[in-house]
This record gives structure tokens, C-alpha cells and sequence, in this order.
């Protein structure tokens, strides 16, 4: 702040600068005696008009100079704190209208010209009577989000004062899966309680979707031999085994398959770290009674297709008896989501927390696909010209999603490309054990 | 459109009713010959004559009883009071008497006068200058009390408060007679009377203010916005009827309120907002209410370090909402 | 009693000479405060002024028939001589316009020159006009409980005397005939209002009928007018006769404050003529006329008041403001 020679007298238009009376770097404190100044009509010893530190002394001693020169700089505690600069006043009001500068301001007792006075800054900063407990608290916003869309607040973290999760956490959180306006009350709405399964389903898929930076990618599978295959041994194999034989059963086994070739799928994103699983236990999402579910089946490398079918047609038993255990749905490391047995066509899984990826097969439908000539399947083909044929072939699409911190599209495609491979190479050759 | 400060909004109002509406007068000390000490009823007495602007004696008590008696008989005088600190005198007439005319009558008797001041400090106006006695008024049903802070409104419900047939307070920061200029329309036009404004529209806190301070927290807004703080302005205009709705809507959306007055803080405006807040919204609340307002002090003190720690300033404004932002 | 004193020949046989010539040196030093603060005014080096000019004679010539120090003094806004006359001294009335620490009366919280100095009996509260009537009267009333001889001198406006304190003030301290004398400082506008706008009637002291009291008015630019209604209603009241109004024709030649522009109602040949009642002027003929006072002493006297006006500018500029720490001071006990 610039400290100036004041008016000291009427008709004193200049001083002469006596003594300074302190030193440069010197905190100086409101009303100190700053420096000597010296008229033909009187002497003072200036106070300073601010607390501060005296940076720097612009008038010398002996020096004349006029009332309104700046004589020193004092740097205050205010202007030390970065205070935010207020933006340029606009030049167009509007019917907001504003304050103007140059204004000739009312007096104390009418309008009149009279100066303004400056106006002194006080410290006004209120007081948080519950800052610390804030933390603890969730505010009436906060509560009311979270019991309705069944939250699990100990799992986000606050960003507001010592931790405090605030309704913003809370909104941006479910933004991330549900992407609704979550401030809409509307009456006539019916609310369905949560049970805890459908409580863990929300909590996993809010946190896979805050948390994992998803890519997804697809690709169509021929398993028109696959099909027939099954379609062969489908009785068969029943009576021999009690359990049946499904498309998810070859799946698991083909993603197994490419994995072991493709380490980076069977990973987990930890720390700002890659850790590759040495076990691979791959989950498949059973749609049971009271929701989704993931049961895992345990060191699939060791196990064949019919093992492989076994383990599956185990936990669903469970699933459907609500026998499930703990151990029997953690610990997974991938997981295969059979969308196709609920219609769909092509699907984007959300990748389940900790896990890099997860795949989806989908629904098996027959379409007429360009296929190479083959004159030893002249009764199923319609030759277009020498090389091409149309066929009906069982297609199936195989989707992906990736946790991209992990692995780009390339280790995915590669993996995505080895598991349609696998399943295109099932067929009446094929052995299941 | 034109391009003026308040007192020549409230000066185009007055004239422009006078002018529209043989029952409406005006009286008050120093309003004729004068002009008014802040000149805002320059030029009336050559323009109405000195049987519709007439000067009165010091008689505070007795001008608010004169005001209301003519009103009883289907006048619509205007009264002038030199400076709200001057209109105690008028509580007994106002609040004792006006406020209930039409209550005590069922409807047979109505007191459609206006009564207005100009009110606040910041201008060196001591103890007895720089009053804000807005409370006192709100306080009282079958009062309107109305406080506007740009030019377009304070024309608009002045106009408003000339044709109400109930008693208005309305109440002008003297700081912002001349210090405060707004786009006002040159055709006719009125603001309703109950009706909070939002002067700026934001996302994360919602300020309730009005008079002066209004412009302070526009201010500090757009200051606050550099450092990505959306603040929603509403002000309130309307003292009382107070508009729940507009307020209750903001802070659905926000969940954060700061309350700015310049009135002294307990049992001032913003404690009747944070009771209407606490009740209607809260579970939209993020934050505890949060009032930044007048200190404990029976009145502003004159000497300017005295006064500055009184009045409220943009940067005070500023440190509150980043306090709030930050909660 | 209503007899209006002659303007041409003042009764100098009822003061003493000395005393007249202390009443003259008052006279000069308020006068030159009193032009030095519009000065500042009109520089921006004090906010607010409100002059005593014109109304001299009756205020400091009032303070001379009481007895300082023992009476009590209840002023209004534009008493400025009353103050330098009862001891305020020059520097302590700068504090006051400068709003500077160490003000005497408020600490520079209120108004210049408003708030209290209870040890030289004077009390000037409030800028809400006519509050201080029916407070003199109450002070008036604690006196003659205390059975103390103290008289109450309650200073006010033509402009007061249109409030219903007013009348409730001279009502009740006429009917308990309190020591109290009003002095009614009659300059014909309330602000901008003139006096046929504020009454039908043409002096106010005609209204001390209404209360049994009596009632006179004066020139009050003459001192011995002044001297002599004001030691009477003193005798009056310390003889438990009751109280006085006292009704002072003055004029008010500068505008109303420094705020005020008082050409818009009032014309250049009205102010011309009010000049010409100028107290300080009148009295110095007075006193040349009567030997009492010569170009030399009176050179004297005015260069002593300037020396003390500068010095008490100076004193005031060089003060530091209050310090924002004693804001809440002093709210409760």
C-alpha cells in the first residue's frame, strides 16, 4: 500500500522529508511514527495510517515533495493473502443495474458532495459450530439421496470440510450409474425397498463405474459347429452326467483358454498397480431369484468342459436353493455373463470392481452369412459366384468390456479374437473332458 | 429505456401516480419548496401545487395519523419521513392503528397510504442517520414492507405501493440513491409487491439479500464464479410478504444458503428466512443456514473506522462464500 | 413580559463589563471554529456541520447568567457556542468533526458535538429532533428530588417546538413547576420549512399560556436581552416558581448543514438582509461604543482565537481514528 503525504495544513502543498523514524523490512504497527516531515508551518512525526511490513522507502531524507506524493511502501497483512481481484464493473447496466463510479454521494444529512469514506475491511468470517463433527454428519441433503437410492456412504470419500461427504459426493456418485435427476420428488412414483442383494448390486456397479475408465469392444463368433455339436450330444450327455451341457460351459472354457495366453485379462488394478491373478476363477452372473448374482468357479485352468459344466450347474443349484456361501461368490477373477439367454444381442457388462474385464455371450441367432464356396456343402450353400456362397450359419456375438488403466484395445481385441477362435474351433471333434 | 439512479426512480414514480391519480399527495417535511433533502420530490410543488404537496411541520407522529385519516376517507397520500431514523414516532399510528384499520372493520375501512424513508448507513450518517428499521415493520400484519435495490425495481413497486390498497413501508437505501443507476423502461410498468427477484442464477449456493447489499453479493458473486463458486442471487425486495417459493426453489437446487443484511443479525430479516428455510427445505440442506449481517451495536457509529466496522463490504461477502463453499 | 426589546440600544447596564467582554471573547473564538469546520467541511476534511452562526449571542450569553458547573445544559445540534461557552475547548470540538479518538462526548460515535460531558453539566444526545425536551424536564424533575438549586436550560428549534415531546415536555413541567428554562432559538425555518408552514401563530412564546407559564420573546442577537430573561427565569426557577419559555428571534444565514443548499428556498436578498443580524458584529459595536473594546484589543482577541483554531486543526488532523476494537464497547454495563 502506498503511503502518501497528507494534506498536514491549509495551504501546505509540500514538505521537506526529516528523519525516517524506521527501516526498510521493519513491521510497522497502525499509528507508529513513520518519518519526520517538516513545513514552514509545523513539523510532524507522520503515523502510519496501516500495520504492515515497510518494504520499501521511496522519499529520501532531505527530499522536498508535494502533499499526495507517495513517501513508502507498506506491504499489509491483506495484501499478502492473495486476495481475489474484483472483475472489471461492466460498462452496460441492465435493469440489475449496478454501482457507479464517480457518483457524487449523498452526506450525512442530504445530498450533497461530500467524500466517501474508505471503507475499512472487518473480519466477518463465520463461525462453523458443527465443523467438527462434520464429518461424522450427513447433512439432511445427503441423508435423504442416500436413503433413496440405498448408498453405502462408508464407501465414498468427502470432499468437503474435514471429510464431510457432501451432497455433491453423493450426486456425482450416482450420476456415474444412473445419470437421472436425482432432486425430482414426484408423488405419484412408487418406492421399492432394497433387499441387501439388490443393496450389493448398486453398491458394486455405482463403484465399477466411479472407478474403472471402461472400453468395450465386440466381435461375431460362427459357432454354427458348436451348435450342432450340442445339438448331438445334448441328450446324450444328460443321462450320462445329470447335469446339462450349455453354450456357457464352452464359453468359460474357451475365455479360458485365451487368457492363458492374454495374463493381462486375469488382472487387477490396485494401487496404481497391475496385478496379475495367479489363480484364474471365473465368475458367471446368474440372474437367481432375488437378483444378480456371481458365482465363482475356482481354478478353471485345471478344469474341462464337462467339469467345467458341472461347476456351473452346482452353483446355480445353490443359487436357486439360497444356498450360496461366502466363498462361493468371492475371489473371482473374471467373469462371463451369458446375455444371450435373456434375448440380447449385444451388451455392455459392467466390469465387476476389481476385475480388468468381462465378457458376454449373446444370443445365438441364424443369419445368412458370405461364406467361402464349398462344394462339399453344396445342399446348405447358395453359390454367388465361384468363391462366394450365402449360408445360414449360427452366429454369435461375443462382447468385452475392458478396464482400459489395465490393457488397450489391442490386448483386448487379441484376447476377444483368441476366445471367438476357440469357439469357432468347437465342434463333433471336439473332446468335453 | 433509460438509464437512472434511485432517486429519480422513486421521484419518476411519485410524479407518474400524481400525475395518473387526482387522490394521491404527498406530504412530509422539507418535500415541497425544497424538493426533498435528497430531492426527491424535485419540481412537484410546481407541478401539483401546494394542496397536494404540502410541507409539514416536525410532527412525525402526527403526519402518519394526518396520512392515515385521509386515507381512511379514500385518499392515497404518500408520506415522506426525512430518515427512518425519524419514524419512530410513527409506530404508534402505523403499527398501533394503520396496520389494523381494515381487521378492525372488516373491510368497511381501508388504509391505503404509503409511507417512505430513506434508511441504512455507509454514507457517515452516525447513530441517528443510519438506521435500518425494516424489522420492526415486517413484524406486523396487515403491513406490506417493501425495500428495493435497483432503479427498475424501485420504480416499479413504488408505483405498485402508490396503488396498494393496503399500507406499504417502503424503505430507500440512501447509499444507493445516486450510487446505484439500472435500466428502467420509459413505458409504463409495475413490479408486484410479494415477489422475490433472482438477480443472478447459480448452482451452489443461494444468497438471500435485499437493499444495498445487494449489489455487494453481485458483486461477490462474480468474483467467487472466477474460482468456480456458481452463486444464485435472489433478492428478496419484498419484506414482507416474504416469497417462500422462490426461495424454497433455489435452495432445493443449491442446498447452501448465505443471508446478507445490513440490519442488525438476531431478529433481523434473515432470521425469519433461515425459520422458512429450516422448515420448507430441510432436506435439501447441505450446510448449516448461514447469515452474514448487522453487529450488536445499538446503532452505526459516526467516525469512519467505527462505521466500517459496521457496514458489510463485497469481500466479507466473498470470505463467507468460500467459508460455505468449502463446508 | 412580552415586551420585544428595542434592537437599537442593548442593556449593557445589566452585565457587567468585564463579564461582556469574556461574553465578546466566547463570541470570536466560537465564531472562527464555527467558520473554520465549514472550511473543512467544504474541503472534505469533516463530514458533517452544522452551524451556530447568527445564534451566538443567546447561546453563549444564556451560559453566562447560569451557573457552569452546577446547571445543567441540554442542547440541540446547532449549540456549538453553547459548548465552547460552557469549556469545550477548540481541539476537543475538532476531534469531533474529524470523528477522531479521544473525542470527549461520544468518542466520535455520534455527530460532531453530540453526546455528553456530564462534569460541565452538558448533554447533547440525540439528532431526533425534540427528545431532549421531555429528558430536561425529567432531569429537571431528578433535581428537585435531590433537592439540589440546579436549574435545567433545555435548548431547541422553532423547528422542536412543532412535536408533540415539545408540548408533553412544557406540560408536565409547567403543571409540577420544575426548574427547567426553554429556550426557544427562533430562526424561522426547520430546515427549509418557514415558520408560517410550522404555525398559524406568530411568536411561540404565546403558547406558554396554554401551560400557565410564562413566556417572552426576545431579539436574541442583544445580549442584555439575553442576559437579563435568562437570570430572571433562573430566579424563577431556583425559587421554585417553575419554568420559563424564552423565545430567541436569530437568524440562521447559512444553510441548514453542510448537506443542505439552501438557495432553493431561500432568496440572495432574504440572506443579505439575515447577515445584517449578525451577533458578533453587533456586540463588537456595543462594546467599541462603550469603550469596553478598541481596534488594538479586539486585533488581540481575534488573533488569539485563530492561533487556537489552527492549533486545534492541527491537533485534529494528527489524531489517530478510533481504534475498531472498541466497537462493542460499551453496548451493556
Amino acid at each position: 500500500m502506498e503511503i502518501v503525504l497528507p494534506q498536514l495544513a491549509e495551504s501546505i502543498t509540500e514538505a521537506i522529508i526529516g528523519k525516517w523514524l524506521a527501516v526498510e523490512g521493519q513491521e510497522i504497527d497502525k499509528y507508529q511514527p513513520l518519518v519526520e516531515v517538516i513545513t514552514d508551518k509545523v513539523n510532524v512525526e507522520m503515523p502510519s495510517p496501516v500495520s504492515g511490513r515497510l518494504v520499501k522507502i521511496i522519499a529520501a531524507e532531505g527530499e522536498t515533495i508535494l502533499v499526495g506524493s507517495v513517501l513508502a511502501d507498506i506491504k499489509t497483512s491483506e495484501e499478502g493473502k492473495g486476495k481475489l481481484q474484483s472483475p472489471p464493473p461492466s460498462s452496460n447496466l441492465d435493469t440489475l443495474g449496478g454501482f457507479i463510479s464517480g457518483a457524487p454521494p449523498v452526506g450525512p444529512t442530504g445530498a450533497a458532495n461530500v467524500p466517501q469514506n474508505d471503507e475499512s475491511k472487518k473480519s466477518t468470517v463465520a463461525q462453523d459450530a458443527s465443523e467438527k463433527t462434520a464429518k461424522l454428519k450427513l447433512s439432511p441433503a445427503v441423508k435423504k439421496l442416500v436413503e433413496k437410492h440405498n448408498v453405502d456412504v462408508g464407501e465414498l470419500s468427502g470432499t468437503g470440510k474435514f471429510g464431510r461427504v457432501t451432497r455433491k459426493d453423493v450426486q456425482l456418485y450416482l450420476h456415474s450409474t444412473q445419470g437421472t435427476n436425482l432432486d425430482e420428488t414426484d408423488d405419484n412414483d412408487t418406492k421399492i425397498r432394497m433387499d441387501p442383494i439388490r443393496k450389493i448390486t448398486a453398491k458394486n456397479m455405482s463403484l465399477s463405474a466411479a472407478e474403472i475408465p471402461d472400453a468395450w469392444l465386440t466381435i461375431e463368433a460362427d459357432i454354427t459347429d458348436l451348435v450342432l455339436l450340442r445339438q448331438s450330444i445334448k441328450q446324450s450327455f444328460y443321462s450320462s452326467n445329470s447335469f446339462h451341457i450349455t453354450y456357457l460351459a464352452f464359453a468359460v472354457y474357451a475365455a479360458c483358454k485365451a487368457i492363458q495366453t492374454h495374463p493381462v485379462i486375469n488382472a487387477s488394478f490396485k494401487n496404481d498397480e497391475i496385478v496379475l491373478h495367479a489363480d484364474l476363477n471365473i465368475g458367471i452372473a446368474v440372474a437367481g431369484p432375488s437378483g444378480l448374482i456371481v458365482p465363482v468357479i475356482k481354478n478353471v485352468v485345471d478344469k474341462s468342459i464337462t467339469s467345467i459344466a458341472h461347476e456351473i450347474d452346482r452353483l446355480i443349484d445353490k443359487v436357486n436353493s439360497g444356498k450360496l456361501t461366502h466363498s462361493d461368490v468371492t475371489h473371482g477373477t473374471f467373469t462371463v455373463n451369458n446375455t444371450g439367454a435373456l434375448g440380447s444381442n449385444l451388451s455392455i457388462p459392467i466390469i465387476v470392481p476389481g476385475q480388468a474385464s468381462i465378457l458376454t455371450t449373446e444370443l445365438v441367432t441364424k443369419k445368412p452369412v458370405v461364406v467361402q464356396a464349398d462344394v462339399n456343402r453344396a445342399s446348405t450353400q447358395t453359390v454367388l459366384d465361384g468363391e462366394h456362397a450365402i449360408e445360414i450359419r449360427s452366429m454369435m456375438n461375443l462382447c468385452l468390456s475392458f478396464d482400459h488403466r489395465i490393457m488397450d484395445g489391442v490386448e483386448a481385441a487379441g484376447f476377444l479374437n483368441d476366445v471367438k477362435q476357440n469357439m469357432e474351433s468347437f465342434s463333433s471333434g471336439t473332446s468335453l473332458v | 429505456m433509460q438509464e437512472i439512479n434511485i432517486i429519480e426512480a422513486v421521484r419518476q414514480a411519485m410524479y407518474e401516480e400524481m400525475d395518473r391519480d387526482d387522490t394521491v399527495f404527498i406530504l412530509g417535511e422539507d418535500i415541497g419548496v425544497r424538493g426533498g433533502v435528497f430531492l426527491a420530490t424535485d419540481g412537484f410543488l410546481e407541478s401539483f401545487g401546494a394542496g397536494r404537496v404540502i410541507d409539514t411541520p416536525i410532527s412525525e407522529s402526527a403526519i402518519a395519523g394526518i396520512a392515515l385519516g385521509a386515507a381512511m376517507q379514500g385518499m392515497r397520500p404518500i408520506v415522506e419521513i426525512e430518515f427512518a431514523d425519524f419514524m419512530w414516532p410513527v409506530f404508534n399510528q402505523i403499527l398501533g392503528e394503520a396496520a389494523r384499520i381494515r381487521y378492525g372493520t372488516e373491510g368497511k375501512l381501508q388504509a391505503p397510504l404509503v409511507l417512505r424513508a430513506p434508511y441504512g448507513g455507509g454514507i457517515r450518517g452516525g447513530l441517528y442517520h443510519s438506521q435500518s428499521p425494516e424489522a420492526y415493520f415486517a413484524h406486523t400484519p396487515g403491513l406490506k414492507v417493501v425495500a428495493p435495490a435497483t432503479p427498475f425495481d424501485a420504480k416499479g413497486l413504488l408505483k405498485a405501493a402508490i396503488r396498494d390498497n393496503d399500507p406499504v413501508i417502503f424503505l430507500e437505501h440512501k447509499k444507493t440513491y445516486r450510487l446505484v443507476k439500472g435500466q428502467v423502461p420509459t413505458e409504463e410498468y409495475t413490479v408486484p409487491i410479494g415477489k422475490a427477484d433472482v438477480k443472478l442464477e447459480g448452482e451452489d449456493i443461494t444468497i438471500v439479500t435485499y437493499g444495498l447489499m445487494l449489489h455487494h453479493c453481485v458483486e461477490a458473486a462474480r468474483i467467487v464464479k472466477e474460482n468456480n463458486i456458481s452463486v444464485e442471487v435472489i433478492d428478496l425486495r419484498t419484506l414482507r410478504p416474504i416469497d417462500h417459493k422462490t426461495l424454497v426453489t433455489s435452495v432445493m437446487k443449491t442446498g447452501k444458503v448465505l443471508i446478507v443484511h445490513e440490519d442488525t443479525q438476531a431478529l433481523g430479516i434473515g432470521a425469519e428466512v433461515s425459520a422458512i428455510l429450516a422448515e420448507e427445505v430441510f432436506d435439501y440442506l447441505d450446510a448449516p443456514i448461514r447469515r452474514l449481517a448487522g453487529p450488536e451495536v445499538p446503532a452505526m457509529p459516526f467516525s469512519p473506522t467505527l462505521e466500517g466496522e459496521f457496514m458489510i463490504v463485497s469481500q466479507d461477502i466473498v470470505n463467507a462464500l468460500a467459508h460455505l463453499s468449502e463446508y | 413580559m412580552s415586551k420585544k426589546q428595542s434592537n437599537n440600544k442593548p442593556d449593557v447596564g445589566v452585565i457587567p463589563a468585564d463579564t461582556l467582554l469574556e461574553v465578546y471573547k466566547t463570541m470570536v473564538q466560537s465564531r472562527f471554529l464555527d467558520e473554520r469546520v465549514w472550511q473543512l467541511n467544504r474541503q472534505g476534511r469533516a463530514a458533517l456541520v452544522a452551524s451556530s452562526q447568527g445564534h451566538e449571542a443567546v447561546q453563549i450569553t444564556s451560559v453566562f447568567a447560569l451557573q457552569k458547573g452546577n446547571d445543567l445544559f441540554y442542547t440541540y445540534y446547532r449549540d456549538l457556542a453553547v459548548m465552547v461557552a460552557l469549556g469545550v475547548t477548540p481541539r476537543q470540538i475538532m476531534l469531533g468533526y474529524m470523528a477522531k479518538s479521544g473525542e470527549p462526548m461520544s468518542g466520535a460515535r455520534q455527530f460532531p458535538t453530540q453526546g455528553a460531558m456530564p462534569n460541565l453539566g452538558l448533554i447533547n444526545l440525540s439528532n431526533v429532533v425534540a427528545t431532549q425536551l421531555p429528558q430536561a424536564v425529567g432531569a429537571a424533575l431528578g433535581c428537585v428530588q435531590k433537592k439540589s438549586n440546579a436549574v435545567v436550560a433545555v435548548y431547541f428549534g422553532d423547528g422542536a417546538s412543532s412535536t408533540g415531546d415539545c408540548h408533553e415536555a412544557m406540560n408536565f413541567a409547567s403543571i409540577h413547576q420544575l426548574p427547567v428554562i426553554f429556550i426557544c432559538e427562533n430562526n424561522g425555518y426547520a430546515i427549509s420549512v418557514p415558520l408560517s408552514k410550522q404555525m398559524a401563530i406568530k411568536k411561540i412564546s404565546v403558547r406558554a399560556a396554554s401551560y400557565n407559564m410564562p413566556g417572552i420573546t426576545i431579539d436574541g442577537t442583544d445580549v442584555g436581552a439575553v442576559f437579563k430573561s435568562v437570570s430572571e427565569a433562573a430566579d424563577r426557577a431556583r425559587s421554585g416558581n417553575g419554568p420559563t419559555l424564552i423565545e430567541a428571534m436569530v437568524e440562521r444565514y447559512l444553510p441548514h448543514t453542510g448537506d443542505d443548499d439552501d438557495k432553493r428556498y431561500r432568496s440572495k436578498e432574504e440572506l443579505k438582509q439575515a447577515r445584517k443580524k449578525d451577533p458578533v458584529a453587533i456586540l463588537k459595536v456595543l462594546l467599541k461604543t462603550n469603550n469596553i473594546l478598541n481596534e488594538e484589543t479586539d486585533a488581540e482577541i481575534n488573533k488569539i482565537a485563530k492561533e487556537k483554531i489552527d492549533d486545534a486543526t492541527e491537533y485534529g488532523e494528527s489524531a489517530p481514528y478510533p481504534d475498531a476494537g472498541t466497537f462493542y464497547d460499551h453496548v451493556y454495563s
